[in-house]
């Protein structure tokens, strides 16, 4: 007992100013972090959507290895259906998604779907109910469907992801067939890998948008399975563009100036499909991601200059550009 | 008690400066709006989009609602784009007898209004402004 008292003359402890000293500093070290970790979040978000994009540019390459050398047709509208294009085969109204089934290991799917009907007719509209996990970028809505009180007999799942249409409108009117410059995906058309003169890792294949009405069907944008809705998009207006996407339906909010939604989904009416265009958009801050022909995956940032984004997105315009 | 007040000015600055690191607006984009009329009359229900000319800038644009818009534009020279529609009843969505509707609308601006080649539509957007109106004509002459 009393040898333990006797030694412990110098036992030191911290001083209060120490302690300060110390708990600033793990202070400051946590101001730093927090704001990445927020991010980090949304970083991981990104990267899964960069991955099934990554993912949807590979189905196409092993399309373009079993039907040589041809994209999946893009989409195929309503008049003289079935109809034969490019390829060789006869096409009802349907969208590329369906197309890539087999390569993205949803086989069962496309065994069960009669490409001679309408997506709309039965057995095909079942087969679309199903949220496929590649349709969805994490940071909008996973599995978002129209749902069956929307529409109980043609609801359909939504998704994310649209093909290149190229510098024009969903359906070329008179006025676009002079200006055209190529793209990988077209309605009523498909188009070669040898027809992508600007080379592949110049041109786009996929990009995004945001689904603008999950459980409703008053809105085109992430109607991603109808050749109406939004199996594209277009050069015209820029990413996340200010400028309103034209559709053939728009919700109310989408439409209204002074609702949160114009801000992120400006939408106005185009009376027909011809004058339909759709700008690639994300929830991602600051741009949109798209891949390329050649497998590649980009990040856009949406300041991006006009005369460059529809370089990426033309097949055949011969410009010279870079994505920054 | 020198260094507390030191590490507390040393919190004060890092959180100051953190503050500042937060993410500003989208780009220099400035408020436009005026008229938009076809043949002298108002367009209900469209979009005027500012496409750059130069191609320098990325596109802005907003809606036309009962024949005045409102739209977001980086500054420079621009085309205009005009699509026009009117409300005209209902329509089908597919090819079936129980198939649900939509409202109906129909184009009142021709094509070339809404094509960038051909457009006769230009404008030289400096600052913000809220007198810059479009009259269009049915009978358009494109350019070429």
């Amino acid at each position: 007992m009393s040898r333990i008292s006797s030694t412990s003359v110098s036992r030191r402890g911290f001083t209060l100013v120490e302690l300060l000293v110390v708990i600033a500093i793990i202070g400051v070290l946590i101001a730093l972090l927090l704001p990445a970790v927020q991010q980090a979040r949304e970083a991981a978000r990104r990267a899964q959507c960069t991955n099934n994009m990554k993912q949807l540019t590979l189905a196409t390459h092993m399309h373009l290895d079993t039907y040589p050398d041809w994209f999946p047709l893009g989409a195929m509208n309503g008049a003289n259906n079935p109809t034969k294009v490019e390829n060789g085969n006869s096409y009802s109204r349907i969208t590329w998604h369906v197309l890539l089934w087999p390569f993205i290991e949803q086989t069962a799917l496309y065994d069960n779907y009669d490409l001679n009907q309408p997506f709309y007719a039965t057995p095909n509209i079942d087969q679309l109910r199903v949220p496929v996990n590649a349709y969805y970028c994490p940071s909008d809505q996973v599995g978002a469907v129209q749902g069956p009180t929307a529409d109980p007999t043609y609801w359909r799942a939504m998704g994310n992801y649209v093909g290149n249409m190229g510098n024009t409108h969903l359906h070329q009117n008179g006025a676009d067939q002079a200006i055209f410059n190529g793209s990988p995906f077209g309605v009523r058309h498909t188009y070669r890998m040898s027809q992508i003169i600007d080379g592949t890792s110049n041109t786009a294949c996929f990009s995004e948008i945001i689904i603008a009405s999950a459980n409703a069907v008053n809105d085109n944008r992430g109607d991603i399975l109808n050749d109406e809705g939004s199996p594209g998009f277009m050069s015209i207006l820029t990413p996340n563009s200010s400028s309103p996407d034209q559709c053939r339906q728009c919700k109310a909010s989408a439409m209204d100036v002074n609702h949160n939604d114009y801000r992120s989904i400006p939408c106005t009416i185009a009376a027909d499909n011809s004058e339909m265009q759709i700008a690639a958009r994300s929830r991602h801050p600051g741009g949109v991601i798209v891949s390329m022909c050649d497998g590649s995956v980009r990040f856009v940032g949406e300041t991006i200059s006009q005369s460059v984004w529809q370089g990426v997105l033309s097949g055949r315009g011969g410009e010279v550009v870079q994505l920054p | 008690m020198q260094i507390p007040i030191l590490a507390t000015t040393l919190v004060a600055a890092v959180s100051l400066l953190s503050i500042g690191c937060s993410s500003g607006t989208k780009s220099n984009e400035v408020k436009v709006s005026g008229k938009v009329t076809i043949d002298g009359q108002p367009i209900e229900i469209g979009s005027v989009s500012f496409v750059s000319a130069d191609g320098a800038t990325p596109t802005g644009g907003g809606n036309i609602k009962d024949g005045t818009y409102v739209a977001f534009v980086a500054p420079g020279e621009k085309k205009v784009l005009v699509l026009g529609n009117k409300l005209v009843g209902k329509e089908k969505l597919y090819d079936t007898p129980d198939s649900p509707t939509r409202d109906k609308y129909e184009k009142v601006t021709p094509p070339e209004y809404n094509a960038f080649e051909l457009t006769p539509l230009t404008a030289s957007i400096s600052g913000a402004q809220d007198d810059l109106d479009f009259e269009l004509l049915k009978k358009v002459k494109a350019r070429r």
